[in-house]
């Protein structure tokens, strides 16, 4: 597989649509991940990464009627988390703008679009392999670095340069890598 | 920038996307195909079951289960390859979706009906038939009313 060792990777896939878990999973088997667990609800997703610990987790939205996006919080900012910088790709059929922005404002560090695709999940996967994002800590935040790459200021002022400015806006990430 | 743990842990080393592994996965979607029609059977019952409990009592907490489920069925039939409840249940989805308040029962029962229907007929799955498109198209034309008078009024 290019180089990679996807069999030594432990995934979870959380999702409350048990077609939607087989797919992923079975796709992520195809792709040589030999240990793939998966859960259906919030809860049984926080007890998963506290027994498996996985290297990346992809999560449905709406997970047990539960915001999927509450569980991500939790992940990233609850002390009894298990790896708060865990990657974590969230799937989901609502794509329109404000949704991805509550995605990545939550901390995930990928959001893949559903229907899912063979080739979706594997660039993802790629994408949080390849291309890990600092973590960055504000008031308002924790979890991978908001900001995707570095883009023009298209002649607005930078904000960072305000310190009495604390918007919650990503500043200097703090290290860890998801 | 510290160390890449993850991409460490699968090998480092990064040749390009493997094509063997994504035609490894397809075939193993493929196979899953026989039941898909089962699959959509469930969520077709489970859809029925979602408006039932909505028409008794129309609340938020109904109505939300009822997007939930019509959404589950959606997503099921286009990852899936049927494009006519496909189209059916993301007019329903649409319908469900985009409003602060009840969506007309009637409205919503004849997205239910017709998606009972079409999972019934296999023959009918895909948009080639004549009077499938058609009630698709009149069940789009009928939600887009219900939305632009309804978004007049607001």
């Amino acid at each position: 597989m290019g180089g990679y060792r996807f069999d030594r990777l432990r995934l979870l896939v959380v999702d409350d649509n048990a077609h939607m878990r087989r797919l992923v999973a079975t796709i992520l088997l195809a792709f040589g991940v030999d240990n793939v667990y998966k859960a259906d609800t919030a809860d049984a997703a926080w007890q998963a990464l506290r027994d498996i610990n996985p290297d990346v987790v992809f999560l449905d939205c709406m997970a047990d009627g539960t915001s999927g996006l509450d569980l991500v919080r939790l992940v990233r900012t609850s002390a009894a988390s298990p790896n708060p910088f865990v990657p974590i790709i969230m799937m989901s059929a609502q794509t329109r703008p404000g949704r991805v922005l509550q995605a990545r404002d939550a901390g995930c560090t990928e959001f893949l679009a559903k229907p899912v695709t063979v080739n979706g999940i594997m660039t993802r996967l790629i994408s949080v392999i390849e291309n890990p994002r600092p973590f960055v800590r504000t008031n308002s935040y924790f979890g991978p670095c908001r900001r995707r790459r570095e883009l023009a200021h298209f002649g607005v002022p930078e904000r960072r340069s305000n310190k009495a400015n604390d918007t919650g806006v990503d500043t200097d990430p703090i290290g860890a890598v998801a | 920038m510290p160390p890449n743990m993850l991409k460490a842990r699968v090998g480092g080393r990064f040749a390009g996307i493997d094509m063997a592994a994504i035609k490894r996965a397809e075939t193993a979607v493929a196979e899953l195909a026989p039941e898909f029609s089962d699959w959509i059977s469930k969520d077709t019952l489970a859809l029925r079951s979602a408006y039932v409990a909505y028409r008794k009592r129309p609340d938020t907490r109904s109505r939300t289960h009822l997007n939930q489920t019509a959404n589950a069925l959606r997503i099921t039939v286009e990852n899936f390859g049927f494009p006519l409840i496909t189209r059916v249940t993301g007019s329903l989805c649409h319908l469900l979706s985009y409003l602060d308040r009840p969506a007309p029962p009637n409205l919503v029962e004849a997205h239910v009906d017709a998606i009972q229907v079409i999972s019934n007929q296999r023959n009918i799955l895909d948009l080639s038939d004549p009077t499938a498109h058609l009630l698709a198209e009149e069940l789009e034309k009928q939600v887009a009313e219900f939305l632009s008078a309804f978004n007049t009024k607001r």
